[in-house]
């Protein structure tokens, strides 16, 4: 049996699912999934020896503020050096270099851009031409999270494509880390720091589920190369709860929703483009998707990207994850407006060293 | 036309009713057939072939909605066109879905009943959610490129490779459970 066998099959495949393929309805559930599966721009985290913590890091500049341009706007990448997120650490080896440009952390993820430059053709070929794996090692070693990555392959670690006007050898990428398994409320870790290797999928082609330690890890052009992270939050962050239950976190560059599906036709289901923010002053600041496409084709919103985490098997709930594409001042909130819930405040974080975990 | 109208046209035998088909439909009919033969005139030859079989099963037929009725026809006729050409040159398309299919067998070795395989595979796609089947149908079904997906439901190309990689892995261990052994 081969793949051809396969395609001749589904010949007799029923109908229906060819009929609901073509459904009308379809075309104002893509319209609003264009909004829903904009590109997470944002923030590579870089490791290194990161030592700044909250708002205390003196002002450092991008080694290539291009890198950051290219995934936010001048204001923002100026507001991330503004606030000190700039990082400009570097890894290498014979092949690769790495530069962490900047590193957003809050209790859920850590997010940066990396700058990759190919320092030959071996390094080019491993980052350009297969799929790797991405692994997360706790402060012992220990393998806690894994992840496929590919530059056609959103996640933790993707490169859209060359920096307009750059060297044909340096690309930017996104790096964004969950903090805590976003699929197992079981597992989670806590670790203040983690370092991030690659493997290449070649190398262990089933699963690094039987990587549990770094010495697992099989030779490749990846070798030496490490992000180490920083787990500490450097922004600030609430724990927000609305009356249904639904949980949400809001940090000064990203936010985490649960919402609800529920009675809404599946067909007609979206993803929710406003968000209100109501202070204790009585001041609310209004957020809104725009409707202008990035250069891949996606909608850029006006608060930054968003994609849910689209293996929640909940039909009637929603989880949405995404990042403002400016940073917030969210000292004084008291509550959100959003998909027609209101999430009250519970808990409030700062960037330096919380001692309470707002996962959710 | 609505679907409904054109099928009382073949139940009343008037040849109006294949104008009328491929009017509506038959753009789209010939993408499919395309996708999988990769020449335009076979691509014609296929969609004229399955009208006319359409012609000779409606009736007594009668689908409820037609244009699954005869994608199912024309992407039957483009394969039985493979098949009898088998000496010719493949598609780009075709032999781009066979190779990412292949990755959904577990044992290449093992052979197994088509009719067998469709039951499993209608039974796969029943258990998937609607916006990943459609994505999947799309794909191997009609054979639409990853960008012809994008365009029609808005996802970024880039989603839609992770989506499909996904769904062949799932396949793949769901004609593992069903028995196709590794």
């Amino acid at each position: 049996m081969n793949g051809f066998d396969l395609l001749d099959a589904m010949n007799g495949a029923d109908e229906r699912f060819i009929n609901e393929a073509f459904d009308p309805a379809w075309k104002r559930r893509s319209r609003i999934r264009k909004r829903k599966t904009i590109v997470i721009a944002a923030a590579a985290v870089a490791a290194l020896a990161m030592s700044v913590t909250g708002g205390a890091a003196a002002y450092k500049a991008f080694v290539h503020r291009d890198s950051v341009e290219y995934y936010y706007n001048e204001k923002m990448a100026s507001d991330i050096e503004r606030y000190g997120f700039a990082v400009g650490q570097v890894t290498e080896n014979d092949h690769l270099r790495m530069t962490l440009e900047s590193l957003m952390v809050d209790e859920n993820f850590a997010s940066g851009i990396v700058t990759v430059e190919y320092l030959d053709d071996a390094g080019r070929t491993a980052m350009e031409n297969s799929n790797k794996w991405l692994i997360m090692l706790d402060s012992n070693g220990n393998n806690i999270f894994h992840y496929t990555i590919g530059d056609d392959i959103p996640g933790p670690f993707f490169g859209h494509g060359m920096i307009e006007n750059g060297s044909s050898d340096r690309k930017a990428y996104t790096l964004e880390l969950p903090l805590h398994d976003p699929y197992s409320d079981t597992r989670s870790w806590s670790s203040d720091t983690v370092s991030v290797v690659f493997a290449e999928e070649k190398d262990i082609p089933l699963s690094p589920d039987e990587i549990f330690t770094a010495a697992d890890i099989p030779s490749s052009v990846f070798d030496g190369i490490c992000l180490t992270i920083n787990t500490e939050p450097n922004t600030d962050s609430v724990r927000l709860t609305a009356d249904s239950g639904h949980k949400a976190v809001i940090s000064q560059f990203a936010y985490d929703f649960q919402y609800d599906n529920a009675g809404v036709p599946f067909l007609e289901r979206g993803f929710p483009d406003e968000m209100t923010l109501c202070f204790k002053d009585g001041t609310r600041k209004a957020l809104h998707f725009n409707r202008e496409y990035n250069r891949e084709g996606d909608f850029i919103p006006e608060w930054g990207g968003g994609r849910t985490r689209s293996d929640h098997d909940d039909d009637n709930e929603d989880n949405v994850h995404g990042l403002f594409n400016s940073i917030l001042d969210i000292s004084g909130l008291e509550s959100v407006e959003y998909a027609g819930e209101i999430y009250n405040v519970i808990e409030t974080g700062e960037g330096k060293a919380s001692e309470k975990s707002l996962r959710i | 036309m609505e679907d409904k109208e054109i099928i009382g046209l073949f139940f009343e035998r008037e040849e109006r009713a294949v104008d009328e088909t491929m009017k509506k439909y038959g753009a789209r009919l010939r993408r499919l057939a395309l996708s999988f033969l990769g020449d335009e005139g076979d691509a014609e030859e296929c969609v004229s072939d399955a009208m006319l079989n359409v012609w000779r099963t409606i009736p007594p037929n009668k689908p409820d909605e037609l244009f699954g009725y005869l994608a199912r026809l024309t992407r039957c006729r483009a394969f039985n066109l493979i098949e009898r050409r088998r000496a010719a040159k493949r598609s780009a398309q075709l032999v781009e879905l066979t190779k990412e299919l292949s990755e959904c067998i577990p044992d290449p070795t093992q052979s197994f009943e088509k009719s067998e395989l469709t039951e499993l595979i209608n039974s796969f796609l029943t258990g998937l959610k609607p916006e990943k089947r459609r994505v999947f149908v799309l794909r191997y079904m009609i054979g639409y490129s990853i960008k012809e997906i994008s365009k029609e439901t808005g996802f970024s190309e880039s989603k839609l490779k992770t989506l499909l990689l996904r769904l062949r892995k799932q396949l793949k261990d769901y004609l593992k459970e069903k028995g196709v052994k590794l």
